[in-house]
């Protein structure tokens, strides 16, 4: 706040870019976007923490993950870097928890923010393109959603029995 | 042959104890010879029995001190319990003293015989020191181990009238005066304060006849009993608390009498000459001036005390006597700077910092901080007291805490931030105060005046806290003595007032079309320098509205005027050209328009889009000033009203009578506001209201007026056209629990400071800004947390595992 | 009686005719101005596509420049083509 202070000039374009997202994700969640949520992860506008939760009728359902979106400089003019930061068994996710997501690489428009960016996320969950995968086990285990399913609640369980201890 | 040697030292030392005062007691000391004395306290020393000598003396002094001497002496002062007057007290006193020094010299004399011979080494001694002072106990314990009432009035009587007449001479001689005129003529200022005037027969020293004056007599006398006393060791327990009384009494006598509601000038050079006067009695008492006693050490060193005692008293009352009047002189700075100045050397002096904080937070809830009292008066008054104050103390920590209840309390009015953007742009009547602070060529303080909350502080500019600062406010946080900056933080920070400088901003613009555009221009100029340009970015585009607004009305005009006169539009409509986004919310009022009304301002409109591609206006029928003629049968009336009233009396011109019913229908204006509206016509004596609701055009003025009501709550023409401050609260306040739901969800836990500058960083960012401050959010969240929407443990809210 | 109107200071406010309130890519107000302006209008205007999605003038002309292959409309992904 201070720095705004001393360069005024300086102020509205970052401020405000650094805001409406994270304002758009406040009334987005407000406004029943149910299952996701962000916000700044500290005074630094350009770094958040998203939160996904599994849309029902998924596999994915009651299982919640949290992310992370590094927006660059040239926000909104290029993508944010959205990696899982819980493990995420999934076919476009591997194991460093990036994702492959065409509109976070050459479909990338200016209009997207963060609330559009983790809704396409979450319907990534349910709906994979098992074609490009970066886990290749997944992709193949995707065929067999009772398989997967168990496997996805047995790695989901260890991985947040790990994290409690 | 010791009784022998005993008698004979006891009649060579002090004669017969018992003997007649009057007789010539130095006679029977004359019998003796020195060397006959010595003679004996040899053989008494030859039988080893020089030792009881000593012992021996302090019992004969003890036995007659009890038996004869003080009951003599007191006798004596009581023979005279019934003289009234007062010379002859004095010297009644005096011949009492006299006698006892009558009596106690030989044993003082035998004492000075007994210590040369100890020094000699004929008697073993207890060491002489050691005798003298328990001779001079004894004195003390036997005599005065108990005074009379009497005693202690005749003493004090006395000091006092020989300190008036000490101080009456030394006046004179400073006016170069006969002493035994009266100076009641010359320097009457002084004397007439001093001496609460007189007849001009009566001497001023010692209140008698001045035939009869006995001045001299008195200073004479108060000679002798000093020296008296002093020979006798005494003067600490006889004169020293009369001494100290006269004096306390006489620094709040001439305090009352000149500094009281005093505060143009410092008193403390004056005091400092007076006490010096008062030093040089005093050395009169304690005999530095006499050759008897002429500068010995402990003399010198007793007067050290005493004058050190006089000044430390004299600053605590005098700074006790400010403190009382603080609020006054808070009130009248900066004529008051004298006062200040002189209370601030005293403070320095003297611990009376706590005092002074809990006698002037009492003074302000007794006298300003009460119903009764306009928010102006109290802003102007905290106004004073912040450059009263910081001329006090530079710390800022009486200001900081003595001013926390006026804080307090002018956050609970609510036209407070009103009050104070008014006094910064110079609305405010009579208080151009603020103004002229605004416009400062150098803002003092402007980095403070840029933060009200976080501050960044310079590690080496720090100074530790004075012990009686807020412990509870971060000694980190830089002071502000600016009064802009403490204004506007009353509330926390500078967004409130920039958004009630808009808001008034935006009053006056659309208001009254009479504004100055230069002022303003002026006033957000300097704001800007005050509050940054960004804060003020908002106002800039909205004189810049109106300066656009100016030039577009101009530039149709000249199209109109280039039509044939038949195409020309019926009237000049010109337009203040609002950028929506830049200007506070306005208050949505329906209002239908008249058809060649709203003809106009379509027409306006299209030369308006042809302007400017792409882009249409929408217009605020109810906002606007409208100046007309109202043509009646016998009269014109010429009026400056607003749009509704305007529509209202367009009507009348296609129909002379209107329901209320009717016209709320065709302007569409529920029939509450539109009653009272119609209060301007009635008024006006153009419409009449017969029966109740039914409205009518007096096209003739009757003879016999009929009354002009001047009805119920008359126009509401002042109020704002911005909506209230509280409608947008509300919807924050149900902002901010998004924003914390949102950050709680992805970030766990966080403190309560965490959360507060969060909402600070990410939502108090906007145009248009609720704060909330911090105690505030903890109320908040303390309501979420019984409503069980929110855990809070181990000091960090978190919430509820269910509530995802 | 009558009534004669000498003047009628009216207050309006202008705005853009466009379909939608904020510009998509600053999240901005059309009727405010993007996050590099400070003056609303003139001085930040908007512009129009050939699909008819407009913009602030140069919230679309930092995306045009920023697409190196193609350069589309962030709406539809259309090609960007100015509207005359």
């Amino acid at each position: 706040m201070a720095s705004q202070n001393a360069d005024p000039a300086a102020r509205p374009s970052a401020a405000r870019k650094g805001t409406e997202p994270g304002s758009s994700a406040a009334r987005g969640s407000m406004a029943g976007d149910k299952g996701i949520s962000a916000f700044p992860e500290s005074d630094n506008l350009f770094r958040w923490i998203g939160t996904i939760d599994g849309a029902a009728g998924t596999v994915y359902e009651e299982l919640r993950y949290k992310l992370s979106l590094e927006f660059p400089d040239g926000y909104p003019y290029n993508a944010p870097t959205v990696k899982f930061l819980t493990p995420c068994y999934h076919p476009n996710v591997d194991t460093q928890g990036n994702i492959c997501l065409d509109i976070l690489k050459d479909k990338w428009s200016a209009l997207y923010d963060v609330r559009t960016i983790l809704l396409s996320i979450q319907s990534l969950l349910g709906e994979p393109n098992v074609e490009s995968p970066l886990n290749t086990h997944a992709a193949e285990l995707w065929k067999n959603q009772a398989a997967f399913k168990k496997y996805l609640q047995e790695t989901y369980a260890k991985q947040a029995k790990s994290q409690e201890t | 042959m010791p009784l022998g040697i005993r008698e004979n030292i006891c009649t060579g030392f002090w004669g017969t104890p018992t003997s007649s005062k009057a007789a010539p007691r130095s006679s029977s000391v004359e019998l003796l010879k020195d060397s006959d004395l010595r003679a004996a306290v040899e053989v008494l020393q030859r039988y080893d029995l020089h030792s009881v000598l000593e012992e021996w003396f302090t019992e004969v002094l003890q036995t007659d001190l009890q038996a004869n001497i003080a009951p003599e002496f007191w006798n004596c002062i009581g023979q005279y319990e019934n003289t009234a007057e007062e010379p002859q007290c004095s010297l009644l006193l005096l011949d009492a003293f006299c006698l006892l020094k009558c009596r106690l010299d030989p044993y003082l004399n035998s004492l000075d015989l007994l210590e040369k011979w100890t020094k000699m080494g004929l008697l073993l001694g207890t060491g002489s020191q050691m005798l003298r002072e328990k001779v001079y106990t004894m004195f003390k314990a036997i005599l005065f181990f108990t005074t009379t009432k009497t005693f202690q009035e005749m003493i004090q009587q006395f000091y006092s009238r020989t300190f008036k007449i000490y101080m009456r001479q030394w006046k004179k001689g400073e006016d170069r005066m006969n002493t035994c005129e009266s100076s009641m003529s010359e320097n009457e200022q002084e004397s007439d304060m001093e001496d609460g005037g007189g007849d001009g027969l009566q001497c001023m020293g010692c209140s008698s006849k001045k035939e009869q004056c006995w001045c001299p007599t008195a200073m004479e006398q108060f000679q002798q009993l000093n020296e008296i006393l002093h020979r006798l060791n005494l003067l600490e327990r006889v004169s020293a608390n009369a001494v100290t009384t006269i004096l306390h009494k006489m620094i709040e006598e001439r305090m009352e009498r000149r500094c009281r509601g005093e505060y143009e000038h410092s008193f403390l050079n004056e005091f400092q000459e007076w006490i010096e006067k008062v030093i040089g009695w005093l050395s009169r008492v304690f005999l530095q001036d006499s050759p008897m006693a002429h500068s010995t050490p402990e003399a010198s060193s007793t007067l050290k005390r005493w004058r050190c005692h006089v000044q430390r008293f004299f600053y605590r009352i005098y700074a006790s006597m400010r403190i009382e009047e603080l609020f006054s002189i808070i009130r009248d700075f900066p004529e008051s700077k004298p006062a200040v100045e002189d209370l601030k050397f005293c403070l320095e002096r003297t611990n009376q910092r706590q005092q002074l904080l809990s006698s002037l937070k009492s003074a302000l809830e007794m006298r300003l901080l009460h119903p009764g009292v306009n928010t102006s008066d109290i802003i102007t008054l905290y106004i004073s007291a912040i450059k009263a104050l910081r001329e006090l103390d530079p710390s800022m920590v009486i200001l900081e805490v003595a001013c926390e209840p006026i804080r307090k309390y002018l956050r609970t009015r609510e036209d407070t931030v009103r009050q104070i953007v008014a006094g910064l742009t110079g609305d405010a009547e009579g208080s151009g105060d603020l103004a002229n602070e605004l416009s400062k060529a150098d803002p003092v303080t402007l980095e403070n005046g840029q933060e009200s909350d976080d501050d960044i502080s310079e590690p080496e500019d720090w100074l530790p806290d004075p012990v009686d600062a807020d412990p509870g406010k971060l000694s980190s946080k830089r002071r502000s003595s600016d009064i802009i900056s403490l204004l506007v933080s009353i509330y926390g920070s500078k967004d409130l007032f920039i958004n009630e400088y808009r808001t008034l901003l935006a009053d006056r613009l659309l208001h009254q079309f009479n504004y100055s555009a230069e002022r303003e221009i002026r006033n957000v100029e300097l704001l800007k320098l005050r509050f940054g340009e960004a804060q003020m970015h908002y106002c800039e585009v909205m004189l810049k509205d109106m300066a656009d607004s100016r030039r577009i009305n101009t530039n149709i005009r000249d199209e109109e005027e280039k039509l044939p006169e038949e195409e020309r539009p019926p009237f000049s409509l010109v337009a203040v050209i609002l950028s929506s986004e830049f200007w506070p919310p306005l208050k949505e009022e329906k209002l239908e328009l008249p058809e060649q009304i709203k003809e106009a301002m379509e027409a306006y409109s299209k030369k308006y889009e042809k302007l400017k591609a792409m882009r249409t206006l929408n217009w605020k029928h109810h906002l606007g000033l409208v100046n007309l003629d109202v043509e009646l049968a016998d009269r014109t009336v010429s009026l400056s009203v607003s749009p509704v009233h305007a529509a209202i009396i367009l009507h009348f011109q296609s129909k002379s009578t209107w329901t209320l019913a009717e016209l709320s229908e065709v302007l569409k204006v529920p029939v509450t506001s539109l009653r009272r509206k119609m209060t301007l016509w009635l008024q006006q004596g153009i419409l009449r209201e017969d029966p109740q609701g039914t409205f009518t055009v007096i096209e003739e003025e009757q003879k016999d007026l009929v009354e002009k009501v001047v009805l119920i709550d008359s126009d509401e023409e002042g109020d704002s056209a911005m909506a209230s401050q509280a409608d947008q609260k509300e919807e924050e306040l149900q902002l901010f629990w998004t924003y914390i739901q949102a950050m709680l969800t992805n970030l766990e836990s966080l403190s309560l400071e965490r959360i507060h500058s969060m909402l600070k960083m990410f939502v108090m960012t906007g145009p248009v800004v609720t704060e909330i401050d911090i105690q505030e959010l903890q109320g908040f969240l303390q309501k979420k947390v019984r409503d069980q929407q929110l855990i809070y443990s181990g000091g960090v809210y978190r919430l509820p595992k269910n509530c995802s | 009686m009558k009534v004669k109107i000498k003047s009628w200071n009216g207050v309006a406010s202008w705005l853009w005719v466009a379909n939608d309130e904020n510009c998509g890519i600053c999240r901005m107000a059309f009727n405010g101005c993007c996050p590099d302006c400070k003056v609303p209008g003139d001085d930040c205007p908007l512009v129009w596509g050939q699909c008819s999605h407009c913009f602030h003038m140069h919230c679309i002309l930092k995306w045009l420049n920023s697409q190196q292959v193609q350069q589309h409309c962030p709406m539809c992904r259309q090609e960007w083509k100015f509207k005359e």
